[in-house]
């Protein structure tokens, strides 16, 4: 079956000068498609990727990125709207490319689909209320 | 045609029937605006937005021995007050920042702490610090005051805003190819997205828009407490172009409006940023209006696909502050998610929350049919559109005439 796993990739600063992600596709029959990077010469990198295949190779994938000492985390888990903040007034919805911030349609209140974020950081930045956080 | 006193007495009763603005569109939908009259008594409106003409002013009591505050120095959890009254009376107002924040030199600015969040937190009960110099007199001999404050333990705290609840609002889009920064929020370059302000069928001067039952000395809901409209609202703009049913097709009218800040609580008053432009407050407002007669029913009746916003371009016209914009879009089209410009079709975002007026206009009507709120006639009325009153622009002069 095939899936798509969306990670943060944190590169430790012996790592940034390695062409990892290219000797993985080279080695795995697997896609992959950068969201965000942040890689810097001897600075710690950040990735944020998608890889998509076969379940059992994309568990492959993030074992051996895991062997080599490379920092990973589901994304889904590190965007939040804290509800407790949010007025629910939607100017996230204008600016969200993917359509992932939504009006319910009886209540109004603006609900967030984790799967079609793509971490663009739009929404954190024009929250005037500071309900978005992205944690890496 | 029924008066004020008439509907106090069916509130006092307990025979009122109140209604939120959404409600009595359905009611007047389905029974026309005569039989709505008659069976509705209230419709309560309500809307949650940012409002940057939003301040507060407290008198702290004075400390032993006595500081003269007045002529000299400030400063509220670190942002500055003005200090230019009697010697404990200072003023706050939401867009106020702290001296050392960078503001937009790192382009675009976070503003992540200012007024609007100082009077968030005061009104929500959490101490406050104050840090205050002066020159020493006879009669206030002390130089520096720094004390930890809280909403009991000063005099008064009043909220004071000059200029709330706008009467409908433009629609900010962006044609450059950059993106923009602004107090509509973020704009996407070649028009990404296209940002509004206002609650639409449940916005207070939107369902009376020719000042008809909403005037001076008018009891509100302000910031979770009870407030009174204060005067019209600074840039108040009858004049403008208007729909055959009386409602403006621009921003137009406004409330200064004021009351006890020690009644309200922080979720109806809540400090927010805007990155690259500044900080506000964002101030929850709901205003009963009377259904005297017919008028007002009609008027309550009148659909979200026959109000208009104008849609300006922020990257030009406003800055530039040229009268031009690029269409009108219907409130419907606005609440729908996306709105026609020309060939393109944009999606909209809104400041203001829909969800909160909702809940403020449905406060309003529990407070009204339990009794705890009664209705108040005008001490006197809004300047209208037969008033003459324009907003102006500011024209510079190098030379003194």
């Amino acid at each position: 079956m095939k899936i798509s796993e969306r990670v943060v990739l944190k590169f430790p600063r012996e790592l940034v000068d390695k062409p990892t992600i290219s000797n993985l596709v080279k080695k795995y029959d697997i896609e992959f498609n950068i969201l965000q990077a942040q890689v810097l010469p001897q600075k710690e990198g950040l990735m944020v990727i998608v890889f998509t295949g076969e379940e059992n190779v994309v568990k492959h994938v993030l074992k051996e990125l895991k062997n080599q000492n490379i920092i990973l985390q589901r994304l889904k888990q590190d965007i939040t709207k804290d509800d407790k903040i949010c007025t629910h007034c939607g100017v996230c919805i204008g600016l969200c490319p993917t359509n992932a911030f939504y009006y319910d349609g009886s209540t109004r209140k603006v609900l967030f689909d984790y799967e079609k974020c793509i971490t663009c950081m739009l929404c954190v930045k024009g929250c005037m209320v500071r309900a978005i956080k992205i944690k890496f | 045609m029924k008066t004020i006193e008439e509907i106090n007495e069916k509130i006092r009763k307990g025979q009122a029937v109140i209604v939120t603005a959404e409600e009595m569109l359905e009611v007047v939908k389905k029974k026309g605006e005569v039989k709505a009259a008659k069976e509705v008594d209230v419709v309560t409106t309500g809307t949650f937005g940012p409002m940057c003409s939003s301040s507060i002013y407290l008198n702290f009591g004075h400390p032993a021995p006595r500081i003269k505050i007045g002529g000299g120095t400030c400063f509220l959890n670190g942002v500055p007050a003005y200090a230019g009254l009697a010697a404990v009376d200072v003023y706050l107002g939401a867009t106020a920042i702290p001296p050392d924040d960078p503001k937009n030199l790192y382009y675009p600015g976070e503003f992540s702490y200012g007024g609007g969040y100082v009077i968030e937190e005061l009104v929500s009960g959490r101490s406050i610090l104050l840090e205050a110099t002066s020159y020493g007199t006879d009669c206030y001999p002390r130089k520096e005051l720094r004390s930890y404050f809280s909403l009991k333990n000063i005099n008064e705290a009043i909220l004071f805003n000059p200029r709330n609840c706008y009467q409908n609002y433009n629609v900010a889009v962006n044609s450059s190819d950059r993106m923009l920064y602004t107090y509509m929020g973020i704009l996407k370059p070649n028009f990404g997205n296209a940002n509004f302000c206002s609650a639409g069928v449940l916005s207070p001067l939107l369902r009376d828009p020719e000042y008809y039952s909403i005037g001076i000395g008018t009891k509100i809901f302000l910031g979770g407490g009870i407030g009174y409209v204060a005067w019209h609202g600074t840039q108040h703009n009858p004049s403008v172009e208007r729909t055959s049913e009386g409602v403006p097709k621009r921003p137009a009218g406004t409330l200064a409006v004021i009351g006890d800040l020690k009644q309200m609580n922080g979720e109806f008053l809540r400090g927010a940023s805007f990155v690259g432009y500044g900080v506000t407050l964002i101030v929850g407002i709901g205003i009963p209006i009377p259904v005297v007669d017919e008028k007002v029913a009609f008027w309550c009746g009148i659909p979200a696909e026959k109000m208009f916003a104008p849609v300006v371009d922020y990257s030009k016209s406003y800055p530039e502050r040229k009268p031009d914009i690029l269409g009108e879009a219907s409130y419907a089209e606005l609440f729908s998610g996306s709105i026609k410009v020309g060939e393109r079709t944009i999606p909209t975002g809104a400041l203001s929350s829909f969800v909160m007026a909702r809940k403020i206009a449905g406060i309003l009507k529990n407070w009204i049919s339990s009794r705890s709120f009664e209705l108040t006639n005008p001490v006197a009325k809004l300047p209208g559109k037969e008033s003459g009153v324009k907003m102006k622009g500011f024209e510079t002069k190098e030379k003194i005439q």
